[in-house]
């Protein structure tokens, strides 16, 4: 009839009876794991919720694109061959190529204001240059074709020659003697800088008022992004077989990867950290729980008289231990996912709180409970039911 | 039937200091037994052993049929949750549960289905006429409503025998009266209950009562002041120094029985005091 174990609801409810009339102490002793736990939550989601920004914004600029320069030596002014765009189109993984070529003419606004000439150079662009930098026009609209000769400005250029907002009235420049019709402006692309502070026109209008040679001297490629590693190589050896290292392969955005890269050592220290706080924490349950349990001895005698069994007592003990540390661990994941919601919110990233690593805190909470309440539930369990209740 | 029975039992603390000595005694299905004595004459001693909260020395200790000798404290453990049930001076409820909780912790330990407890809880406070405090916590209850629940505990889970200890010690005469009433009430009603006391009042309220003096029954059907040491019919124990509690007690070592107890040819069946009616 009488059971040496409890049930899981029995467990729940003697084990509660503890928390529920010391309430302070109880929410105090939590309080610790709470800490450990939310430092752990936010040290993880924080660094997350930056990366996922990141990852926008690299995904935006082109984690999937790459570019060609050729290696400049001395005085020789290197260029990449003239079919550089169809040779590289032809590459396995590519999805997409374009080339970029410097014309050299001179960029002067004619009817404009004096500008310091020199500084805005004037390139050729592929047709397919747009959309694999995802170019955006700020204002104006985009080459297409046109036969007048047409440019589209750069940002800073733009704003070099007073046009960050194109006058209603048609505006042209002269470039290399020629008058072009600008018929737009560029938003700043963080990916193409040099692209910022030059004028844009069609390699045919390039071709047909400038130089009917003209060589491109930038390619970019767009492929997978999990094939870019191993496409740097071939990439330099379809445009230069005899000499690979006649050209450079980069990709733009590991510029900027590597600027956000610094913050994840931190955040490896910060989980050493929580650790810590959710040590500290667990002392704290443990030293909380023996004081219980020695001034408890009372009750403990008590149960024991009416018939718990030490297995009992041990469980009731363990339950308060874990019931605290569970109470800390959802504590401090909701406590650690507030504050990451409001931080990234403030800071407008993506909220990013990783759910494995909630679990494996809560997880953790329980294991530092178990770790905590082994000691003082054995001692309240070895207390002689005699002693127990003398003690009054 | 005899529902507790002690024989011979002895309890020894280390070489020197013994709290019984030789007691033997039997209660009696449905009967209302009374064992008194000063403190430090072993009450509690006796009041742990016959509560199998603490196993004698030598000598044994039946329960319900049940001898105790040998068994794990697991299997005690069983035993006491099924067929003991507990009535302290103090009452050691929970402050911060209910009656109804509170009678309900002690059907939680006897095994009593989690469904059926809050019923059974309920009649045990119906039957100490508590029906009409159910949901009160100990603190808004009066002292001897606070026995009554304990009571209700000690008898919900229909024990063959209710241990009260002091049942009346930290109650005013009235509510004294009161419990005792209530534990004369229930024996009728066929419980089985046995309490030991200091009182001689209380003691004499008990159809059948022994008394315990320096860890031995000296008489039955005796009130303390009565009692005598049966010492000297006796075979000489090895040398008995005072218990270190005695000691203590201003005057304690000085009690005129221990210095010299006048011999009582009489009570020479004192070790079997409890079998005699």
């Amino acid at each position: 009839m009488s059971r040496a174990r409890l049930s899981f609801l029995d467990a729940l409810a003697v084990g509660t009876v503890g928390l529920r009339s010391r309430r302070l102490r109880s929410l105090l002793a939590a309080l610790g794991i709470a800490i450990g736990i939310a430092t752990v939550v936010l040290v993880t989601s924080i660094p997350a919720s930056s990366q996922a920004d990141l990852d926008r914004r690299l995904s935006a600029l082109g984690a999937d694109l790459l570019r060609v320069d050729p290696v400049q030596s001395g005085d020789e002014v290197r260029t990449l061959p003239p079919e550089s765009q169809a040779m590289l189109g032809r590459v396995g993984p590519v999805t997409g190529a374009a080339v970029v070529a410097n014309t050299h003419a001179t960029v002067r606004s004619s009817d404009l204001r004096p500008q310091g000439d020199g500084a805005i150079t004037a390139l050729a662009v592929s047709g397919s240059l747009d959309e694999l930098l995802r170019l955006r026009v700020a204002d104006g609209r985009a080459l297409d074709g046109d036969v007048e000769p047409t440019v589209v400005l750069g940002s800073d250029a733009a704003e070099r020659l007073g046009l960050d907002r194109l006058p209603s009235a048609p505006v042209t420049i002269d470039i290399g003697g020629v008058a072009f019709t600008v018929v737009g402006v560029l938003a700043p692309s963080p990916l193409a800088v040099d692209l910022q502070s030059a004028v844009l026109m069609d390699w045919e209008d390039a071709e047909a008022w400038l130089d009917p040679d003209v060589r491109p001297t930038v390619a970019y490629v767009a492929a997978p992004v999990e094939t870019i590693g191993e496409l740097r190589p071939v990439l330099a050896s379809t445009l230069s077989p005899e000499s690979p290292g006649r050209v450079l392969v980069s990709r733009p955005s590991d510029v900027i990867a590597a600027k956000q890269a610094s913050g994840a050592t931190f955040a490896g220290m910060s989980v050493g950290l929580a650790g810590v706080a959710l040590l500290v924490g667990g002392v704290g349950i443990a030293n909380t729980l023996f004081a219980s349990v020695l001034e408890r001895r009372r009750e403990i005698g008590l149960r024991r008289a009416l018939g718990a069994q030490r297995a009992s007592i041990r469980t009731q003990f363990m339950t308060e231990a874990l019931c605290l540390c569970l109470a800390g661990g959802v504590l401090g994941s909701a406590g650690g996912a507030v504050v990451t919601v409001v931080w990234a919110t403030s800071r407008g990233w993506p909220v990013v709180i990783p759910l494995g690593v909630v679990c494996v805190g809560i997880v953790a909470s329980l294991v530092t409970g178990v770790l905590a309440g082994i000691a003082p539930s054995v001692r309240a369990a070895r207390l002689t039911p005699t002693l127990a209740l003398s003690s009054e | 039937m005899s529902v507790l029975e002690l024989d011979d039992v002895t309890k020894t603390y280390g070489p020197d200091v013994v709290a019984l000595d030789r007691v033997s005694l039997r209660v009696e299905r449905g009967e209302l037994f009374t064992i008194v004595g000063r403190s430090g004459s072993g009450k509690s001693t006796l009041m742990n052993i016959m509560g199998t909260l603490d196993a004698p020395t030598s000598g044994t200790v039946r329960v319900d049929g049940q001898d105790t000798s040998g068994l794990t404290d697991r299997e005690t453990t069983e035993l006491r949750a099924r067929s003991i049930g507990f009535v302290f001076q103090s009452f050691h409820l929970d402050d911060g549960q209910t009656a109804t909780e509170n009678v309900m912790t002690g059907l939680l330990y006897a095994g009593v289905p989690r469904r059926l407890r809050r019923g059974l809880a309920a009649e045990a406070l119906d039957r100490v006429g508590l029906d009409h405090r159910l949901l009160h916590r100990p603190p808004q209850l009066s002292g001897g409503e606070r026995q009554r629940v304990a009571i209700a505990r000690a008898i919900a889970k229909d024990p063959a025998i209710v241990l009260a200890d002091e049942p009346t010690g930290a109650l005013d005469s009235r509510n004294g009266e009161l419990v005792m009433g209530l534990l004369e009430q229930l024996s009728s009603e066929g419980a089985t209950i046995a309490v030991i006391t200091h009182d001689a009042t209380v003691a004499a309220r008990s159809p059948r009562r022994v008394a315990l003096h320096d860890g031995m029954i000296v008489g039955a059907d005796q009130a303390d002041g009565d009692a005598r040491s049966a010492d000297a019919a006796r075979p000489a124990l090895p040398a008995r120094p005072a218990r270190p509690a005695d000691a203590a007690r201003p005057g304690g070592p000085a009690r005129p029985s221990d210095a010299a107890r006048p011999g009582d040819p009489g009570a020479g069946a004192a070790s079997s005091a409890g079998e005699q009616r």
